[in-house]
């Protein structure tokens, strides 16, 4: 199962991180507006639409080499009245497109608001299309309600990892306050410690929902606490740690009075955890992917 | 030749729209199995509607697999491109001789990337496996040449052609061999073969034929079936046995299977299946004539009246008091009663369940058993079948319709057609049992009568020069593959070694020329049935020789040139021509037999007797006008001429359980504590197929193993394991399933031999484990005999 | 709804497990190992109670010959990005257009019975189309032919239904429910639903 299917796992995760961050790029200047920071802002929206583009683009180019007949991809969105992989091609595509215009309009120093509004909107009717073609699989461990809670946890994660990524850069390079910087990490953190707790609190609610599927449900259990139960310890653990650590370095920050450089480290650290933690969580998804089929 | 169209003499193919089918369907009567129920013609072409270029070809699938089938090739542009079966009508009466999964794959053998492509001799050491290609010329003058060297310095008795069931045509290699050899001048004979020699001196000793076996329609008429170690669902056993099988239990039988594994018989037949210790049959055979006699469920009449030395009153005079079974049986010479409890221990089944089968059994009449060759591939693989005749005896199921003699045995030969064949004599008279083949190389001029040679005294000169024609019996089928190996690598013992072969084999890699054969698709020949079936079967050559393959007639014409007898050989005739010869021979005697263009052009000739066929019946009904052809006339359950044999531990005057060496009971289970079987495999046809992807896929080459003795031993479905004894070591992957009895392992025979530099078999070839030593009596092959260990093997 | 929608009867009570029907579809199919249009799955269980020397076995064993089902709710169709899954009108037989599939694979991990095979060579996915080309010849398909103790039977569903009964009910086979499957099976003795015996393994 794994193995074959590492272009659209990692599909799933380039388009969520997109996901994450243009949602961010889309709420940050609200957010930067009473500020006065228009600049900071502008700066930080090109900063990660800079990775929502070539993330999606890399990400399309994984989805078609994932096809037996690739010349043909086109005709996978002829299907949209009952497909939803028809509905997740068409909206990824989409996405993909109108973020590369808001990219090109913001750019070209035009106002890119309405277009990266709409291609949040293409995002999250992407990721939620996503969601529900694993679900209409007749694999168990993909047919709950799990698949697009992790799905969007995930986007927000990636965006979490994204946005401090994109903070730290521009900060290091003067481009950002220190006081903007402390204010949208602590956003950061915040949106990353909700988030987590949702994951952490849903893992239960999941192996239940599985101990009482059909025998696949419980071979999927079966795999994740046996087989797989140090990639899932894993996946838990880099999860806290990743949140914890951008939690430190928000409290280091605001406390010490520390100089914002100094946090560089831990941001590394927490990105380095989240994106384990997320990736993980994606490796252990496709490994409980089994089917009810006999034989 | 055909193109697709309708088979059936006068027949069109009726297009039945999808509308009709409604009443096509609820209109037609429900024959049974559901024969042509749907309205469709069964037999399918693949050519799509449009596809005109395709040529239907008859020909049919004739290795030594237990079937013998109608095979289709689809030609287009001279090459196969699909294999269909039988697609004449479907009738209960007349079942279409369908093709198994291995005829139906037949396609990819054909077109092997692995077929031999020319003819070869050999440049490594003998058994290395390196070749180069020759031209035929070059080949068969080497041939030639060798024939009157060993001629001349040993003599004819030097010659041999191996046991070799690759092609069961009538133009075999095998037959044309012996043809040219027998104008020659002769060559060392050998008779009994791998399948059923214990089984055959079994039954010639007890009724005095090996054809003891009845028509399969006959089954229907069992209240009660008793398959003992018998696998027709894998091992075919003749093209639609197991279809009658289905028909006989939906007519009502009850079916019981007496196998150590779980077969696949066992799964689509048996409403009881009772495991039971490899070697122990006569255990449980004896256990069960205790119940009959003491719960008085014999029947005794018939036995007075035909059988010898049942009871001490049927005993032939003179005999020593206590020599009858029933005596044996109750124990009054040994002290020891054949009880259910004292077969309780031996063989693994409860007493209970022994006891409870041996009532139902001797109840319910008529009762057959079927007894497979399983059971008799074993070390004292004669007692079997003297025991179940003798049970089959004991309730007077023989003779009698929906009963059985017990033992295995062919259909009377005189109810198929006598087909003609390719006339041979053989001038020499010393014939040896196949089985010792191996130890005439070594020993020969040691071999006397106590070892199975017939027609002299000694064997003259030890085997020089070997044939070995569409067989792997000179090495791969024969037992212990690590002591041949090393006796056929001796280039002082046999000197010169012939292989005609479509793959480089196991046995082929000790050629020293090696020769390109063709398959059927690539030759016209016919062929019978493998034992019962009323049909004949005729190969159409439906695509040129491919590479520099050579059919049989062909190249053994050639080489008859070089020895000076081609007019002599082909009598002027073509290969046709003989065909032609042996339609024309059939129709003497079988004034429907089709004339030979309507044979070929149909492939198939099928006939039909008014009713099954019951063997002994005259025998039973007027035992005063027919009998038994024994000495006595009678059934011997004691057998004066096994006395004479003067070996009565071994070879008893009754049938008797003898404890196998290697059997559970040897002390060398201390080291080798399993028991390991092996079986006929749906995958293969012994060694044939073993290279085919489809086959491998479908079936891969596993050991099977009891969840117990694999628990034991830290092993785990799927794991690789070594299986070893004495005599070799393999590594396989092992199957641990519940569907074989604890203490036992099984593995399918017939994988290719591949060793590795240390000599350890990589595939599981079973005979890297078996054992030379012959049974006693028929000097046969006791190849399922093996105590082995098994270890997990770790990751290579 | 479909005209007339066929479907297959199998009667697992005397399959033999022979995998014919299989390699009969391979042939005809032209498909490479790793492809089975229709696969036998060996299901086996059961364990041995050992007392003294003797052992009471408690085992079972059988088979199911499976392809595609035809299914009335096929979800493979209902996945299907591209639309080259299509469900005939006349005879309900779910076949995939190989000219309009793109090889996603999507449709293998909708079908609860395996039943579509991807074949990378092509770059397709093929599956099981009741042998139609052949039906419309007035022939049996493929595998339903070649099955040596005739326990495959093609036809009309509801046909087949009144002729043989059966059920799609088969201990390990999933729950029909989710595509309403056009295949009956007779039960084999040790497939009937309900029956508590312990955890079969399922080979293929
Ligand atoms: N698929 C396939 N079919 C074949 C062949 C083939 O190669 N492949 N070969 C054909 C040929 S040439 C022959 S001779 C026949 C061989 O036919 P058989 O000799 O009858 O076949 P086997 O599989 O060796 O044995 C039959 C059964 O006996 C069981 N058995 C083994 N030992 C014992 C025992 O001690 N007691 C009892 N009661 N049962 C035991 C095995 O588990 C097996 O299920 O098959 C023919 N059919
Ligand atoms: N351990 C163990 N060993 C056994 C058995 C067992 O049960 N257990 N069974 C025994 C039995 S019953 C038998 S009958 C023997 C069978 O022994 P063999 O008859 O030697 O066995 P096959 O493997 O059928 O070998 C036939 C060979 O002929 C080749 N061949 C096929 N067609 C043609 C052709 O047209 N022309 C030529 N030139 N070659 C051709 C095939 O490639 C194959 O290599 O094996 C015996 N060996
Ligand atoms: S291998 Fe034997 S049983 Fe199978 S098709 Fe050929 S002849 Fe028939
Ligand atoms: S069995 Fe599978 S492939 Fe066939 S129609 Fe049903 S869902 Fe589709
Ligand atoms: S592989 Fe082909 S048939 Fe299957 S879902 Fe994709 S496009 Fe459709
Ligand atoms: S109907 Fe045709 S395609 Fe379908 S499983 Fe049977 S042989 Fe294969
Ligand atoms: S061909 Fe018939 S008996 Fe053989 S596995 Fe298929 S359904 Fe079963
Ligand atoms: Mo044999």
């Amino acid at each position: 199962m794994l193995r074959g299917e590492l272009p659209l796992l990692l599909f799933t995760l380039l388009v969520q991180m997109a996901l994450g961050a243009v949602l961010l790029a889309a709420v940050l200047p609200f957010r930067l507006a009473r500020r006065g920071a228009g600049a900071e802002s502008d700066l930080l929206v090109r900063r990660l639409l800079c990775w929502a583009v070539p993330a999606l683009v890399l990400a399309m180019a994984l989805s078609l080499s994932h096809l037996g007949t690739p010349g043909g991809a086109y005709r996978a969105i002829f299907n949209l009245k009952t497909s939803w992989l028809s509905r997740e091609i068409l909206f990824s595509g989409l996405f993909t497109l109108v973020a590369m215009l808001a990219a090109w309009a913001h750019w070209k120093g035009k106002s890119s608001r309405v277009l990266i509004w709409f291609s949040l909107l293409c995002g999250i009717v992407t990721v939620y299309s996503m969601a529900r073609l694993y679900q209409m699989t007749i694999k168990p461990a993909w047919m709950t309600f799990f698949t697009p809670v992790s799905f969007f946890t995930a986007a927000l994660m990636l965006g979490v990892a994204t946005g401090a990524l994109v903070l730290l850069g521009s900060l290091g390079r003067g481009q950002v306050s220190a006081e903007t910087f402390g204010l949208l990490l602590g956003d950061l953190v915040a949106t990353g410690a909700v988030v987590l707790v949702v994951q952490l609190v849903s893992v239960p609610f999941y192996v239940g929902v599985l101990s009482r599927g059909p025998r696949a449900a419980q071979a999927a259990l079966h795999l994740l606490f046996g087989q797989y139960g140090t990639a899932l310890g894993g996946r838990l653990g880099a999860g806290v740690l990743g949140v914890g650590v951008l939690t430190c370095g928000w409290y280091l920050l605001t406390r010490k009075e520390s100089k914002p450089v100094s946090v560089a480290g831990l941001v590394y650290l927490s990105v380095a955890g989240i994106v384990t933690a997320e990736v993980l969580a994606r490796v252990l998804f496709y490994a409980a992917g089994i089917s009810i089929s006999v034989g | 030749m055909t193109t697709d169209r309708d088979h059936t003499p006068g027949g069109q193919v009726t297009r039945r729209t999808l509308l009709k089918w409604g009443a096509v369907l609820s209109g037609a009567a429900a024959v049974s199995g559901g024969l042509e129920l749907s309205g469709l013609r069964s037999g399918t072409a693949r050519a799509a509607a449009g596809d005109k270029d395709v040529t239907i070809v008859p020909s049919a699938c004739a290795h030594n697999c237990g079937g013998r089938c109608v095979l289709k090739a689809h030609v287009k542009n001279g090459t196969i491109t699909a294999i269909t079966t039988d697609d004449e009508p479907d009738t209960a009466d007349a079942p279409q001789l369908r093709a198994c999964m291995r005829g139906r794959s037949y396609r990819t053998r054909v077109y092997h990337p692995d077929r031999l492509k020319y003819p070869m001799k050999r440049v490594g050491k003998r058994g290395e496996g390196k070749f180069e290609r020759i031209s035929w010329d070059e080949a068969l003058t080497t041939i030639a040449e060798q024939l009157k060297r060993v001629k001349t310095k040993y003599g004819h008795e030097a010659m041999y052609i191996p046991y070799g069931t690759g092609n069961a045509g009538k133009l075999s290699e095998g037959n044309c061999m012996r043809r040219l050899l027998g104008l020659f001048g002769g060559y060392l004979g050998a008779y009994n073969n791998y399948s059923n020699a214990a089984n055959t001196y079994g039954t010639n000793y007890t009724v005095g034929t090996e054809n003891t076996g009845s028509s399969r329609e006959d089954l229907a008429n069992s209240r009660f079936i008793i398959l003992w170690g018998f696998n027709p669902a894998e091992t075919v056993f003749s093209t639609n046995t197991s279809y009658y099988l289905r028909r006989a239990k939906e007519a009502g039988a009850k079916i019981v299977v007496i196998d150590p594994r779980y077969s696949d018989t066992v799964v689509a037949f048996a409403d009881q299946w009772i495991p039971l210790r490899p070697t122990t049959d006569n255990a449980l055979i004896n256990a069960i004539a205790h119940v009959l006699i003491t719960e008085k469920l014999v029947n005794q009449a018939f036995l007075d009246k035909l059988a010898l030395g049942y009871d001490e009153e049927h005993l032939p005079e003179g005999t020593p008091k206590g020599s009858s079974f029933k005596s044996y049986i109750l124990g009054e010479t040994d002290g020891t009663p054949k009880s259910p409890e004292w077969a309780e221990p031996i063989t693994g089944i409860p007493a209970a369940t022994i006891r409870k089968l041996a009532r139902e059994y001797g109840a319910v009449k008529p009762a057959a058993i079927v007894m497979g060759y399983g059971p008799q591939r074993h070390a004292y693989g004669e007692q079997p079948s003297r025991g179940l005749i003798t049970l089959q005896a004991m309730t007077g199921n023989i003779g009698v319709a929906g009963g059985s003699t017990g033992a295995m045995g062919w259909i009377g030969y005189g109810r198929s057609p006598k087909m003609g064949a390719l006339p041979a004599i053989n001038p020499v008279k010393f014939s040896i049992p196949v089985f010792l083949f191996t130890d005439a190389i070594v020993r020969g001029t040691e071999m006397t009568a106590a070892d199975g040679v017939k027609g002299g005294d000694r064997l003259p000169v030890n085997i020089k020069l070997i044939l070995n024609l569409a067989g792997n019996a000179l090495l791969n089928q024969h037992a212990d593959i690590n002591k041949t190996a090393k006796t056929l690598a001796d280039e002082s013992k046999v000197e010169f070694i012939v292989v005609s072969e479509q793959f480089l084999t196991p046995s082929a890699r000790f050629a020293d020329i090696l020769l390109p054969a063709t398959t059927w698709f690539e030759r016209n020949d016919i062929a019978t049935p493998w034992a019962w079936g009323d049909y004949v079967l005729f190969q159409n050559k439906a695509i040129e020789p491919l590479h520099e393959a050579k059919s049989a007639y062909d190249w053994v014409t050639l080489l008859a040139d070089k020895l000076g007898l081609k007019d002599k050989f082909t009598e002027g005739k073509t290969d046709e021509d003989w065909l032609r010869f042996m339609v024309e021979d059939a129709r003497k005697a079988w004034p429907d037999f089709p004339t030979y263009e309507g044979f070929k052009q149909r492939g198939v000739y099928k006939y039909k007797y008014p009713a099954p066929y019951v063997a002994f019946k005259q025998q039973v009904e007027e035992p005063e006008k027919f009998k038994f052809p024994t000495p006595s006339g009678k059934i011997e359950i004691y057998s004066p001429a096994l006395v004479k044999l003067n070996n009565p531990k071994e070879i008893p005057a009754i049938p008797k359980y003898i404890e196998a060496w290697e059997g559970p009971a040897d002390p060398l289970t201390a080291k080798y504590p399993l028991q390991c079987i092996g079986w006929h495999y749906k995958r293969r046809c012994h060694s044939i197929y073993d290279n085919v992807p489809w086959m491998e896929e479908a079936a891969r080459q596993e050991m099977w193993m009891n969840p117990i003795d694999a628990t034991a031993r830290g092993i785990s479905d799927g794991d690789q394991v070594k299986v070893f004894n004495d005599r070799g070591t393999m590594v396989l992957p092992v199957k641990v399933t519940p569907r074989i009895m604890p203490g036992v392992t099984a593995v399918p025979q017939g994988a290719w031999w591949t060793p590795d530099s240390q000599g350890i078999d990589r595939r599981g070839s079973l005979n890297v484990l078996t054992s030379q030593r012959p049974t006693p009596l028929a000097k046969a092959n006791p190849q399922h005999t093996n105590l082995v260990q098994v270890e997990r093997q770790n990751a290579r | 709804m479909a005209t007339q929608q066929l479907g297959f009867h199998v009667d697992m009570s005397v399959c033999l497990g022979c995998r014919t029907c299989t390699i009969a579809c391979k042939d005809k199919n032209d498909l490479e190992v790793g492809q089975l249009y229709r696969k036998v799955i060996e299901v086996e269980g059961g364990d041995y109670t050992v007392t003294g020397k003797a052992v009471i076995p408690n085992v079972f064993a059988y088979w199911i010959s499976i392809s595609c089902n035809h299914c009335a709710e096929p979800r493979c169709l209902q996945n299907c990005p591209t639309g080259a899954i299509t469900k005939r009108e006349q005879d309900g037989v779910v076949t995939i257009d190989q000219d309009v599939c793109i090889g996603c694979r999507y449709c293998t991990w909708s079908c609860p019975y395996d039943a579509p095979q991807y074949n990378p060579a092509k770059g397709t996915t093929g599956k099981c189309n009741l042998c139609v080309d052949l039906i419309e010849k007035g022939r049996e398909p493929a595998c339903v032919a070649a099955c040596p103790v005739r326990a495959i039977h093609v036809g009309p569903i509801a046909e087949l239904k009144k002729q043989f009964g059966g059920t799609m009910q088969v201990k390990s086979l999933p729950d029909p429910a989710l595509t309403k499957p056009n295949s009956l099976y007779t039960p084999h003795r040790d497939a009937v639903r309900g029956d508590a015996s312990a955890a079969p393994t399922a080979r293929r």
